[in-house]
């Protein structure tokens, strides 16, 4: 039987041409109209040839990198993706993405604007195939601008005519709107002023004079001339434009897409020229762009596919109906820009533009620029001084990620895996002995005898050992190493020396550790303080046995608790807005910018917090209040005591064992609550509101991938909890507590 | 106290419904979002959907969501928003299963027992959920491929059943604590296994604050959205509210489809919530207070 199987196979591999066709996994983060183009584009190729079959998969844009990282390593990632360029550099070092030059035929690259090839090219390699490319552009209101501005002060006069509240004091308008704050837009400014990132050499050159000009002019734009927000996301950007709140907008080409064509007449223009200077504005230029996964097992047919996913055939397609502005030059011709007259703006707006850089160094830049034009447009620093403060921050980060070159000379050898032992073991052995190991001895017989309990524990005890204790215990050994280019070099206990002698930032910086201790203390002790009075005053009121409709407020004040937490922040970030935000509208405080100093922030995310807390706080008091025996207050009104006496004597104390690990639980969950800061502060300003949970998330994925140093922070977050429920342990055994 | 009077109650009621109107805002203002036809929103303190924008196409472009696949002949449609209330479902009710089994079992040992290491368990149940949860990502994408885990529910099911153990522990642990001992000490002299009590007295006593557990565990696994993405790849094999993050993207979100979406979302969760209040103040506390 096995014999004439195999007989069976041998002929199917000798058989050829009718073999199945190759299955390529494809993946990308397109939505709506690029989506279905691209689909389209699939459903075309399969129908030019029958060798090759693309499975697409979507993945959502937040999971998507983090996915590719994860999938590829192991093997279980797709063979080509759709990404943005600027992840390339990093990709290439650390071996996940293959170069392309010796797989495409010569002259492949020629049908692609040369502007849009460069991002893809790395240490002289390249490593996509381009599908669209992305420059902000203006956008404006044709009913308020019939003309779009030739240069800068051209713009601003025209800004201001359209600036300023109406006469019936409605929300104010505004001349312009942009993420201002964004160094994908501020490049733009940047650039037209003369300034540059990197000098030839690759050094950052932040703190130039040009570059200090172009942050003063957003300064000017937005704080003196109040010509556009202060308080920006891209969502504002959309809805102040939909409105017709704003008579222009700077932005990308996907901006098309939000406009409400319906009520507003808008035209598309190419940036101004910087009076100034005399240059024009220079934005930035992204590629989108199929890499070519190093793991794939299909190379040649997924080259083959990408070729012609990228050919002149697929890009038209993904011009008209995803109106993407594609990298095809041949398709720019008199008949697709007739039925697409803007797409033309990008194509003409492309020989202004500046190709992003690829390298590792330049993800480095991104977040210290936008700190430094945060401060500088609310007003917390010079420019001169915030581009100093950039600057020195980058390029300690530069340099500290050139250092891991050294570790990668000096190569791996087996002292990783001999340190994950010794470390993960040493742990164990600790923790076990620490709380286990003297009981075990003197009564081992006693466990014997209770065999019967560990029988009930094991389910949920196996379970979390193997799906929790194993990856905290590796998460605790990852904060002794450090990754650099897809490995990770063990480095002893550097990570958490560099946090605690706070080596990057002065101790009373925004950004220390020891900063971020204090406000997460803060941030937490008057969360758990607010949730639990507020929670405790309802639960008073509610508590009342003649109330009417108990039920229905005690229902309907619960539902905070029950809609997941990502949406309300999202809601509250919105309410806070400066000038359509419902709270400033209440409180009269019209264009007030709840993110320009640390206690407004903070006041913003806990007051976003405390509507999230109260609700579990409120049914812990409502429960216990209700197992407190009536008798007692019986006793108290016949002893003529006060309802405040009452309170003070008799509720509270009888309140405090069900309180007490209510408060535990609270403590924990608030001292690494992320969701609410991070969406709703954001970690304005200047990242003085973020907690050490953020802070330790923005070490792995925002700082040049310093995913050791991350768990350093993580395992110091876990230490100090550790501590407080010892303590709280010590307190709550005195008052005969939660564990007897 | 029953003792307030009628005016002092009428002030009751007036601070009861400003403070649950002012709670209730936020989610008034996601219901007005889902209902107009606009992809982005105002912050006005207007609650009411705009007449002219009334629309209830978000609604149906979330639930109609489906996906194409092949070409010509080949050609099928796939109901992606069935697949994922399915998936939803799925993963929703069994990690309330699991999670229940753990907890329960796990919290009458805690409860009943005087053990070597009892303390440092109900400590270590508290300890092991303050490590940040970014930070254990990668290691447990590695272990559940090592587990053959990957793109299975199976694997979303055992780990958020597995992280909603400590809570649920601390609180039935509570609740079994109330329940007088002297009731299973007279069924042992009856004879009865420690089993057959577990079963037939401990359980249908611990009713409420099962009931709690078994709340809290659907509201982990139904809301979770990270790891189920990151877990699974296929669209149609993840779960509602990874659907919901694809609303999002970095520079824009479908406001009127992720508000209609987190609705859809909610509903079960509220329902659920409406359903189980009364047992929900019993269960979550009666048991720290010991009397």
């Amino acid at each position: 039987m096995r014999v004439l199987l195999s007989c069976f196979l041998l002929v199917l591999a000798v058989l050829p041409a009718e073999a199945a066709p190759v299955e390529l996994k494809l993946w990308h983060a397109y939505r709506a109209q690029e989506r279905t183009a691209l689909e389209k584009t699939i459903a075309l190729f399969h129908a030019s040839q029958e060798e090759i079959r693309v499975k697409l998969t979507f993945i959502s844009y937040d999971a998507y990198l983090d996915k590719l990282n994860a999938a590829i390593p192991l093997g279980h990632g797709p063979d080509l993706f759709i990404v943005s360029h600027d992840r390339i550099g990093n990709w290439a070092d650390s071996g996940m993405i293959a170069a392309l030059d010796p797989l495409l035929a010569s002259g492949t690259i020629n049908r692609f604007f040369k502007k849009t090839v460069e991002p893809l090219v790395y240490r002289r390699k390249l490593y996509g195939l381009p599908t669209s490319f992305k420059s902000a552009v203006l956008f404006y209101n044709r009913d308020l601008v019939p003309q779009a501005p030739v240069d800068t002060r051209e713009m601003i006069a025209l800004a201001e005519k359209h600036s300023g509240r109406p006469a019936d004091g409605g929300l104010p308008n505004y001349g312009l709107a942009w993420e201002h704050s964004d160094l994908y837009f501020h490049a733009s400014w940047l650039f037209g002023f003369g300034g540059s990132l990197f000098d030839s050499a690759g050094e950052p050159v932040l703190d130039s004079p040009a570059n200090v000009a172009s942050l003063n002019f957003v300064r000017n734009i937005v704080a003196e001339r109040k010509l556009a927000p202060l308080d920006v996301t891209a969502n504002k950007v959309t809805s102040l434009f939909n409105e017709g709140r704003a008579a222009m907008v700077i932005s990308g080409p996907w901006f098309r897409g939000e406009i409400d064509a319906q009520r507003i007449n808008y035209g598309v223009a190419l940036l101004p020229v910087i009076t100034s200077t005399g240059r024009r504005a220079r934005p930035f230029v992204g590629t989108e762009a199929f890499l070519l996964s190093a793991r794939s097992t299909h190379v040649p047919a997924a080259v083959q596919a990408m070729d012609w996913l990228t050919g002149d055939k697929a890009a038209r397609v993904r011009l008209l109906e995803g109106f993407q502005p594609v990298a095809n030059h041949a398709l720019y011709d008199a008949q697709v820009l007739q039925k697409r007259p803007a797409i033309d703006v990008f194509r003409q707006q492309l020989k202004y533009a500046v190709p992003m850089r690829a390298s590792p160094e330049m993800g480095l830049v991104w977040v210290p620029i936008k700190h430094a034009l945060e401060n500088t447009v609310r007003g917390r620093a010079s420019a001169s001084e915030a581009l100093a403060e950039a600057q020195r921050l980058v390029r300690l980060r530069i340099e500290e990620y050139r250092q891991g070159h050294q570790l990668k000379d000096r190569g791996q050898d087996l002292l990783p895996a001999l340190a994950w032992g010794i470390g993960g073991g040493l742990f164990l052995l600790l923790l076990l002995s620490a709380l286990f190991f003297r009981r075990l001895k003197r009564r081992l017989r006693e466990v014997w005898r209770q065999r019967g309990a560990y029988a009930y524990l094991s389910p949920a005890v196996l379970a979390t050992l193997v799906l929790i204790f194993f990856p905290f215990v590796m998460g605790l050994g990852l904060g002794f190493f450090r990754y650099y280019q897809g490995e990770y070099f063990f480095v002893g206990g550097k990570n958490f020396v560099d946090i605690l002698s706070s080596r990057e930032y002065s101790l009373t910086d925004s950004f220390s550790f020891y900063f971020k201790l204090v406000m997460t203390i803060v941030w937490t002790a008057t969360n758990v303080f607010l949730h639990l009075t507020i929670g405790l005053g309802l639960a008073l009121l509610l508590k009342d046995p003649l109330l009417k409709c108990k039920g229905l407020y005690r229902v309907l004040l619960i539902i905070p608790w029950a809609i997941p937490n990502y949406i309300t922040a999202i809601i509250w970030r919105g309410m806070f807005d400066a000038d359509s935000g419902v709270i400033n509208h209440v409180l009269g405080l019209e264009g007030f910018s709840w993110w320009s100093s640390t206690s407004t922030a903070f006041a913003a995310n806990l007051v976003a917090n405390c509507w999230l807390g109260f609700p579990f706080m409120m049914v812990v008091c409502l429960g216990a209040l209700q197992s407190i025996p009536r008798d007692l207050y019986e006793a108290a009104d016949v002893d003529g005591a006060s309802r405040w006496q009452q309170f003070r004597q008799i509720t509270l104390p009888l309140l405090k064992p069900a309180l007490f690990p209510a408060i535990i639980l609270g403590t924990i969950w608030t001292f690494n609550m992320f969701n609410i800061i991070y969406l709703v502060s954001r970690g304005a300003p200047n990242g003085g509101t973020d907690i050490l949970i953020i802070e330790a998330f923005r070490w792995a994925f925002e700082r040049g991938d310093r995913y050791g140093y991350a768990a350093a922070y993580s395992t110091l977050i876990f230490l100090i909890l550790f501590t407080y429920t010892l303590m709280t342990q010590r307190i709550t055994k005195a008052t005969e507590g939660v564990f007897d | 106290m029953n003792r307030s009077g009628r005016p002092q109650r009428i002030i009751t009621h007036v601070f009861l419904i400003l403070f649950t109107a002012m709670v209730l805002f936020p989610v008034a203002k996601v219901f007005q979002i889902a209902f107009q036809d606009r992809q982005s929103f105002d912050m006005r303190l207007s609650v009411l959907p705009d007449l002219d924008h009334l629309t209830l196409d978000n609604f149906s472009h979330v639930v109609g969501r489906s996906k194409t696949e092949g070409f010509g002949a080949e050609e099928k449609q796939t109901w992606v928003f069935g697949h994922q209330l399915f998936n939803s479902l799925v993963v929703s009710l069994a990690t309330t299963l699991l999670g229940v089994f753990f907890a329960t079992s796990a919290a009458y040992a805690f409860s009943r027992f005087r053990f070597p290491g009892r303390r440092a368990g109900l400590l270590g149940f508290l300890v092991i959920q303050m490590f940040p949860g970014t930070m254990m990502m990668i290691p447990l994408y590695i272990l559940m491929d090592h587990l053959g885990l990957l793109d299975r529910l199976l694997g979303l099911i055992l780990v958020y059943s597995t992280t909603a153990i400590p809570f649920c522990v601390w609180m039935l642990k509570g609740y079994f604590d109330t329940i007088p001992k002297e009731l299973e000490e007279s069924a042992l002299i009856d004879g009865a296994s420690r089993l057959r009590i577990f079963w037939s007295i401990m359980l249908p006593l611990a009713r409420p604050a099962i009931a709690v557990t078994a709340l809290f565990s659907f509201m982990t696994a139904w809301n979770e959205y990270i790891l189920a993405q990151t877990f699974m790849t296929e669209e149609i094999a993840t779960t509602l509210p990874v659907m919901l993050n694809g609303f999002v993207s970095k520079t824009t979100v479908e406001w009127g489809h992720f508000a209609a979406g987190a609705i859809l979302v909610s509903i079960p969760v509220m329902a659920l919530f409406f359903v189980l209040q009364r047992h929900l103040v019993a269960g979550l506390t009666a048991g720290s207070v010991k009397g």
